[in-house]
């Protein structure tokens, strides 16, 4: 049975999401546990940076990572704000909507129950999981652009999302064998280390917008780098560095459109 | 790749390349006199023959054999040697040798092969020798020379001028032994199709193209080369003056194949306006106004004089008491000190430059559209654009260099589609040539507009995924049919259509446009109507493809990058942000003003009004670059105190109450940004004349006479302060700029520069399509002023003329103002060509040469305006473009007639 741990730190949804969890089959563990398949966490605005921390953990631990949290209201800046946020599986605002909470766990479990059928051949389980990943950044952005004001904005992270989506597609054509990945060590593009990761605001201008977003294909560049040093040379460690090329270039098309972005000549 | 093994190295090549290119790319020489990188193979010295395989087979040329896997190039042998000798002999045999007096000695290909392969002069016996040097089509012009006892005829002056410039002016006159360059008809130089490029002197590998005016100068081993940025137009070409540092003098200008943007190609002032350097004319010492007459002073009284005299006015009045005009012909870290003085010693935000004058309407009306104001694509990019869409632009004319490029595209099969009311090189030898009554751009290019859309030939994905309010355009244009704007443009609706359909179709398109578009009372308008129809048509935001406007002046770009805008700071940092205002208060060290700031035109009226009461003018030279002369004068004669810093005593300078000496490019080290955001380095070459001091310690000593003290080491360190504030120049230093520059936006040390703008997306997001509507003139033509008066630059002269006509070889071929107006005018009115005619308008009168023909429309006059004796801005309207306030040089009514004798 799937087992989740279940945390309210403001006790006010944790009903909810049992009720839900208990409803969709799932086992509700205590938070004594040590590891379970998927966490929960619904927050109030001072547990928001801690929750962060522990879902990025767990989620370093293979559970899957939810943040419960008000956006509409002070949740919003502190969580998109924080680094920890790019390693939450997925976000729902308050007051949550427990069987929307478990219908997600469930696609996030069901996508990693593919990889995991499929582990005979450690190149589907690779490519299996970079779905998954495109997915779910596909899904931040879906969620970043919903909770700016700026409608440039906005439309700068709904084309970052629809750039999730291609790259999705991409794999899945080239695990197909319709097309090949791109290959080689594509160099340059600092500007997210140089200028670091803004704080997520609703107010964030696009510059900023694609400053996260640089940071956040950092870490995918830094994710399949590092998967792909388990591997000795061959077909597996070829297809990371694959995966890996392909979220470097996405950085440097969005450091590219940042400079396009934030040095205007203007009257 | 191809690999190659030349001299038992291997090499990788490029398909295609010859030998010859393969092993320059590579650093590996091959002895050559014909050769030259930018023209097409002629095979006609012979020397750079080498063996394939083994030195047993005969040799081929390496400048006409093509390169292929595997082959074996052996460049040296004694039979190769041998035949070397033999060429270089028979040269010299019709070789006058002269290195002693020769000004190409030690910069010359002959005289090194001869060297290398031990040619002896007489082996041959004689030819040429002893004639006397006969009259050629040089003799007469004051510019270049040709010594045909010097020429190989390798012919790469000839080709130079057909294949590179496209001008066909250079010929081969005769057979064998008499063979000689020449003029069609041997027609003297000056009178020639020739423009006067220098390239073939640049090219000439001998000693027989040179400079007349640096004979007897200097020679190589004389001069010490320094590289730097030409201070003519926004192209910014890289150059080196030759300079002996013995003399002091500036001898002549060269530069490389493949250096800079202009890849060693330069143009008539380029090569040659630089006489105004060492002119006897230049200010040498500052001048106090007393009694009504100038009186040289020490450089601590002028300071003192306009420190008292810029804080009264700062102290009495306010902010709008006082006004900056800094200069787009002085560098960036001038500029930027400019617009600082202004700030925080003249607590004020009234600065400008002469963006204001031409290009405001670009950054306006690209940054509304989509969200920034700079040309999209770079200079090297032009040669692959398939159509080329200018308006409003004659390149070869204003801006050469870029002018070759398209050459250089039009010869790889581009299209030419030029929108012009005149006859330009370009136009003559477009595609389609489209010449519209100015001041009808809008109705044009919504006529465009309009059938793209009738044909649905629009880029429709792209007008929905990244531009906003379509709806609002098609309905605009849905009335301006072609047969519509016809009428009002006064052309054929079918050119139209064709114009339309070639855009849209001819991927990729590029529109590029100057002044023509934005010297307009609509001038914001048309650019926003230029940047409707590249987004229609997605034709932006990719290589080759992008709204081109090419920049005026050498550094207007710089000057606005700079903030010497009242609106911004360096960066475009906007003045009205205060987390902005607060940054540059921290760095500088004291508050920055908020009030609202104006701009030139502004600042005169002002002046007019008696609110302006003090006027800082750096640079340039508003009475006669500004409209209407004498209302300009009138207003800045009412002026409490005006000091200008200048090379020349200008007319503005003649109104001043204390004029400072300023020295010129070759004579200060820097940086100018030019028309595709490249920032490349100015060197000092040459010691300033007089008492004159570096611009920039200037600036820093009147700000500390204001009361704000400002000191720098060195111009470097001017640079350092902003790029540490100019977050698009961040990455740069002189260091990392020394060589070929960099574009901006360069916000990181690592950051390669920015090629071209809007890739993938707009700079403010989606691209905003506005509805624009035609606006005729502020004047139109009516029976007292019945002709449309247009004002322009020719080829050989810059701007107000003060640098350009210092210059004797241009002086020759072009030295008084013109009129240009149609045959059909001309004899109804009694006009003959070369005669003079009395051009008027509602504000004054001039009177000049008339130059008749079909260049333009009937009912059209055109007139240049670098002629200080016969300014034509004392006729130009002061009607203003209603965002940017640029005045309308393009359109105003006029009237012309016969006159006795051309004289203002």
């Amino acid at each position: 049975m799937k087992t989740v741990i279940l945390i309210d730190t403001a006790n006010d949804s944790y009903e909810a999401i049992f009720q839900a969890a208990i409803a969709a089959g799932w086992n509700v563990i205590s938070k004594a546990a040590r590891t379970a398949d998927a966490v929960v966490i619904s927050a109030d605005a001072a547990g928001l940076q801690p929750a962060l921390q522990n879902l990025a953990a767990a989620r370093r631990s293979g559970a899957v990572a939810v943040l419960v949290a008000d956006f509409k209201h002070s949740g919003r800046d502190a969580v998109f704000g924080s680094t920890g946020m790019l390693e939450v599986d997925a976000l729902f605002d308050k007051p949550v909507d427990g069987p929307a909470v478990m219908r997600r766990l469930d696609g996030i479990m069901a996508a990693r129950a593919s990889v995991e059928r499929h582990e005979a051949s450690e190149m589907d389980v690779i490519l299996a999981r970079a779905i998954v990943n495109e997915e779910s950044s596909s899904a931040f952005y879906r969620q970043a652009a919903d909770r700016v004001h700026d409608p440039v904005t906005r439309d700068a992270l709904e084309g970052l999302m629809r750039d999730e989506i291609g790259h999705k597609q991409l794999i899945e054509e080239f695990r197909s064998g319709a097309r090949p990945l791109p290959e080689g060590s594509t160099s340059g593009g600092s500007l997210v280390e140089r200028f670091g990761s803004p704080d997520f605001t609703a107010d964030m201008s696009p510059p900023d917008a694609f400053l996260l977003a640089a940071k956040k294909e950092k870490l995918a560049v830094e994710f399949y780098e590092n998967w792909a040093r388990l591997y000795p040379a061959g077909p597996e460690r070829d297809l990371l560095l694959n995966l890996a090329e392909i979220e470097r270039r996405h950085k440097l098309k969005v450091e590219a459109m940042f400079t396009n972005a934030a040095f205007p000549e203007a009257w | 790749m191809v690999t190659l093994t030349i001299d038992n190295r291997t090499i990788h090549a490029e398909p295609g390349q010859t030998i010859m290119e393969a092993a320059q790319s590579n650093g590996i020489y091959i002895p050559h006199l014909c050769h030259e990188p930018r023209l097409k193979p002629a095979g006609a010295c012979r020397l750079c023959q080498v063996h394939l395989g083994d030195t047993l087979r005969p040799p081929v040329l390496a400048c006409a054999t093509p390169v292929s896997d595997g082959l074996n190039v052996i460049t040296e042998s004694d039979e190769l040697a041998g035949r070397r000798k033999m060429i270089m002999e028979l040269l010299l045999s019709e070789h006058r040798v002269a290195c002693t007096s020769c000004d190409a000695d030690g910069d010359c290909a002959l005289q090194d092969l001869s060297y290398r392969y031990g040619a002896k002069e007489w082996t041959y016996g004689v030819y040429q020798h002893d004639t006397t040097a006969t009259p050629n089509y040089t003799s007469l012009n004051r510019g270049i020379e040709y010594d045909v006892e010097k020429c190989v005829r390798c012919s790469r002056c000839v080709r130079f001028c057909d294949e590179v410039q496209g001008v066909c002016a250079l010929t081969f006159d005769g057979r064998g032994i008499t063979m000689k360059i020449n003029t069609a008809h041997g027609r003297p130089l000056h009178e020639s199709d020739c423009e006067l490029c220098g390239g073939c002197v640049r090219t000439c590998p001998t000693g027989a193209m040179r400079e007349k005016g640096a004979r007897g100068l200097g020679r190589f081993k004389d001069v010490t080369k320094v590289p730097t940025t030409c201070t003519y137009c926004g192209v910014g070409c890289t150059l080196e003056f030759n300079v002996n540092p013995r003399t002091n003098r500036i001898v002549r200008v060269t530069t490389q194949p493949g250096m800079g943007s202009n890849d060693g190609n330069l143009c008539v002032k380029g090569h040659f306006a630089f006489d105004f350097v060492h002119s006897p004319e230049r200010l040498t010492k500052p001048l106090i106004r007393k009694h009504g007459v100038f009186q040289e002073a020490s450089w601590q009284e002028a300071l003192a004089a306009v420190g008292r005299g810029l804080a009264a006015a700062r102290d009495q009045y306010g902010p709008d008491g006082l006004a900056f005009l800094s200069s787009s012909r002085c560098t960036n870290e001038e500029n930027y000190l400019m617009q600082k003085l202004a700030r925080m010693a003249g607590k004020t935000n009234n600065i400008d430059q002469c963006a204001t004058t031409c290009h405001a309407p670009t950054v306006a009306g690209l940054a509304m559209s989509l969200g920034s104001g700079a040309m999209t694509n770079s200079i090297g990019e032009i040669k692959d654009v398939q159509t080329l869409f200018l308006i409003g632009a004659n390149p070869t004319e204003a801006h050469p260099i870029v002018g070759l490029e398209m050459k250089k595209a039009m010869r790889k099969g581009a299209r030419l589609i030029v929108c012009d009311p005149r006859d330009t090189w370009m136009a003559k030898r477009a595609h389609i040539h489209i010449k519209h009554r100015p001041g009808t751009d809008n109705m044009l290019i919504n006529a465009m507009m309009h059938h793209i859309l009738t044909l649905g030939i629009h880029d429709q994905a792209f007008v929905a995924e990244r531009c906003e309010q379509f709806e609002a355009l098609r309905e605009n244009v849905r009335a301006c049919s072609p047969e519509a704007a016809a009428e009002v443009c006064g052309v054929d609706a079918d050119l139209i259509r064709r114009a339309a359909e070639g855009y849209a179709k001819g991927t990729p398109s590029a529109i590029f446009y100057t002044l023509g578009i934005t010297e307009h009372t609509c001038g914001t308008e048309n650019v926003q109507n230029l940047a409707n129809l590249a987004m229609l048509c997605g034709q932006i935001g990719k290589p080759s493809s992008g709204i081109n406007p090419i920049r005026g002046q050498n550094n207007v770009q710089g000057a606005c990058d700079m903030g010497a805008i009242h609106s911004v700071l360096p960066g475009y940092q906007k003045v009205g942000d205060e987390a902005v205002r607060a940054k540059f208060a921290k760095a500088w060290g004291g508050e920055l003003p908020t009030n609202l700031g104006g701009r030139v035109t502004d600042f005169i009226e002002k002046a007019g009004e008696g609110v302006l009461k003090a006027f800082y003018v750096f640079g340039e030279d508003p009475v006669l670059s500004e409209p209407n002369q004498d209302k300009v004068i009138a207003d800045l004669k009412k002026l409490d105190f005006l000091v200008v810093q200048e090379i020349f005593m200008t007319e503005t300078a003649k109104l001043a109450d204390v004029v400072l000496p300023a020295t010129c490019f070759a004579e200060k080290d820097g940086t100018f940004t030019n028309t595709e955001r490249r920032v490349q380095r100015v060197r000092k070459a040459v010691e300033p004349p007089g008492e004159a001091h570096p611009d920039w310690q200037v600036l820093c000593d009147v700000s500390t006479a204001m009361g704000f003290p400002m000191a720098y080491a060195s111009a470097s360190e001017i640079f350092d302060e902003i790029t540490a504030l100019t977050p698009s120049y961040g990455g740069m230093s002189y260091e990392r700029i020394d060589k070929v520059g960099l574009q901006w936006p360069c916000p990181t040390k690592d950051h390669p520069g920015t090629r071209f703008l809007h890739q993938g997306r707009f700079t403010r997001g989606k691209g905003l399509m506005h509805a624009i509507k035609f606006r005729p003139p502020a004047e139109v033509p009516d029976a007292d002023y019945p002709f449309i008066l247009s004002t322009g630059r020719t080829l050989y002269h810059y701007n107000i003329g003060n640098m350009t006509r210092k210059t004797e070889v241009i002086s020759q071929k072009q030295d008084e103002n013109f009129v240009e107006l149609h045959r059909a005018d001309a004899e109804r009115l009694g006009i003959v060509d070369g005669g003079a005619a009395r051009v008027t308008t509602r504000r004054g009168s001039i009177a000049v040469r008339a130059h008749i023909g079909d260049k333009v429309r009937p009912g059209g006059l055109w007139m240049p305006f670098h002629f200080v004796e016969s300014p034509t801005n004392r006729l130009t309207n002061d009607a203003f473009d209603n965002i940017t306030r640029t005045a309308e040089y393009k359109c105003c009514a006029a009237r012309i007639e016969h006159a006795e004798m051309p004289g203002a």
